[in-house]
């Protein structure tokens, strides 16, 4: 074991020195640099916590109690594309609870051409509530908590996905984009849609799209996972 | 380690998106169980070391522009490579990309500098006042300023001692260097370091002068 030299921070007596040391040492990144990585990585916002913890739960459980969990899971995985199906039936919106701010999917079928700039996005019938003037402190707290309802947006496409309805993913996709015209999970959400139309047997339409998003975000992170659609 | 370096190119490689399963209690929870497996272990890790990552980039010469990208690239390297990242070796292969990543975002930026214009960046622009160095954005720049006119390998060193702290052991088996090229670099660093900012001091002293 070799001896430790004391920190510079330590032992230092220029205060330059010390206001340098602790600027390094305190750079925290950009806002949201979680959230955006976590997006990256396809994990489920909240959703996505809960299952992970509730499957590290299970995996030290007995076989009885994960054969109730089990079933309970299994229950909920036919009950959510029941409830989907039912939403679809009747469009009255409270009778189902959305995990994001309620925009009922309309299963119109997904053009294939690229998506409209967001100024040309069709505004919602109700106008929102005028926020007050905020500070900077609650205009943080509202983009934070927008940006949590962006990633449940999202985490419902992939629920959707996952459970192979790939009409309702994009019905899902289409709202998200209604609902967050200027939302930061956008680029995101363009993988999502091509997975699905992939998924739904619209090999042409994932493709032209993937062809579409490589030639406007050549630099995206996510361009690597776009690529074997755009050259199928 | 258990694992190779990373390229950037590696860490670029995402893995394409997986076939989910038919609909079918056993392909389903085989999907969920081997979906949470890595999950469980990529979430608390994004958790633990995403400000680690931005850190390291940041100090080892990434541009504050770039640091949301590149931390997110760091991170779909580590989910390309889990199966080979033994646990508990995360924070190494993190660190080790991450100074990759900041080497080739340096080596990009110089480019972008040649064709923009022939003359290098002067070390320091401008001294500000007590006040206003006071201001973290203005510190943060003359550090900037400082680390990248220092060789980057006792940048790498400095980086990993002085701001996040680590043993010099840590230090060595991260960077596959034997323990007393980290001391040495580590001395170098600091000499190198000491003498620019007394160089500042001395600057802003004639200044007030």
């Amino acid at each position: 074991m070799m001896d430790e030299p004391d920190r510079m921070f330590d032992q230092t007596a220029s205060s330059l020195e010390r206001a340098l040391i602790h600027a390094g040492r305190s750079y925290r990144g950009p806002n949201d640099l979680r959230a955006h990585t976590l997006a990256a990585l396809g994990l489920a916002g909240s959703a996505g916590l809960a299952t992970g913890g509730a499957l590290a739960w299970l995996a030290v459980k007995t076989w009885s109690t994960k054969l109730l969990l089990a079933m309970s899971a299994l229950t909920l995985l036919v009950a959510i594309p029941a409830s989907y199906v039912m939403l679809r039936q009747d469009a009255r919106p409270a009778r189902v609870t959305l995990p994001f701010p309620a925009v009922v999917p309309q299963p119109s079928p997904v053009a294939t051409v690229y998506p409209a700039p967001p100024a040309q996005v069709q505004a919602p019938a109700v106008a929102p509530p005028a926020l007050p003037a905020t500070s900077p402190a609650r205009a943080s707290a509202n983009a934070s908590s927008a940006l949590r309802a962006e990633l449940a947006a999202l985490d419902a496409v992939r629920s959707t996905l996952a459970n192979d309805d790939s009409v309702g993913a994009l019905s899902f996709l289409d709202a998200y984009f209604r609902t967050f015209p200027r939302g930061r999970l956008h680029l995101e959400a363009e993988v999502l849609r091509i997975d699905a139309l992939a998924k739904g047997g619209r090999l042409d339409a994932a493709k032209k799209y993937a062809q579409e998003y490589l030639r406007h975000h050549p630099n995206s992170v996510l361009t690597a996972r776009v690529q074997p659609y755009a050259e199928r | 380690m258990s694992c190779q370096p990373v390229t950037h190119a590696t860490a670029l490689a995402f893995r394409p998106a997986v076939a989910l399963p038919a609909f079918g209690p056993a392909a389903i929870f085989g999907e969920v169980l081997g979906k949470s497996k890595r999950e469980v272990r990529l979430r608390p890790l994004v958790d633990n070391y995403v400000g680690l990552v931005a850190r390291i980039l940041r100090n080892a010469g990434t541009a504050e522009a770039d640091i949301d990208d590149d931390v997110q690239r760091v991170f779909i390297a580590l989910s390309n490579r889990l199966d080979d990242v033994r646990v508990g070796a995360e924070k190494s292969f993190l660190v080790q990309t991450a100074l990759h990543m900041a080497a080739h975002s340096r080596r990009a930026a110089a480019r972008r500098r040649e064709t923009l214009t022939d003359h290098p960046p002067d070390v320091v622009d401008s001294l500000a006042g007590p006040e206003e160095m006071a201001q973290r954005r203005q510190v943060r720049r003359t550090l900037d300023q400082i680390l990248d006119a220092m060789d980057v390998d006792l940048r790498a060193v400095l980086a990993l001692y002085e701001f996040e702290e680590m043993t010099t052991a840590e230090i060595a088996a991260i960077l596959d260097i034997p323990g007393g090229t980290v001391a040495s670099r580590l001395r170098r660093a600091r000499a190198d370091f000491r003498e620019r900012v007394a160089m500042l001091e001395g600057l802003a002293r004639t200044e007030v002068g």
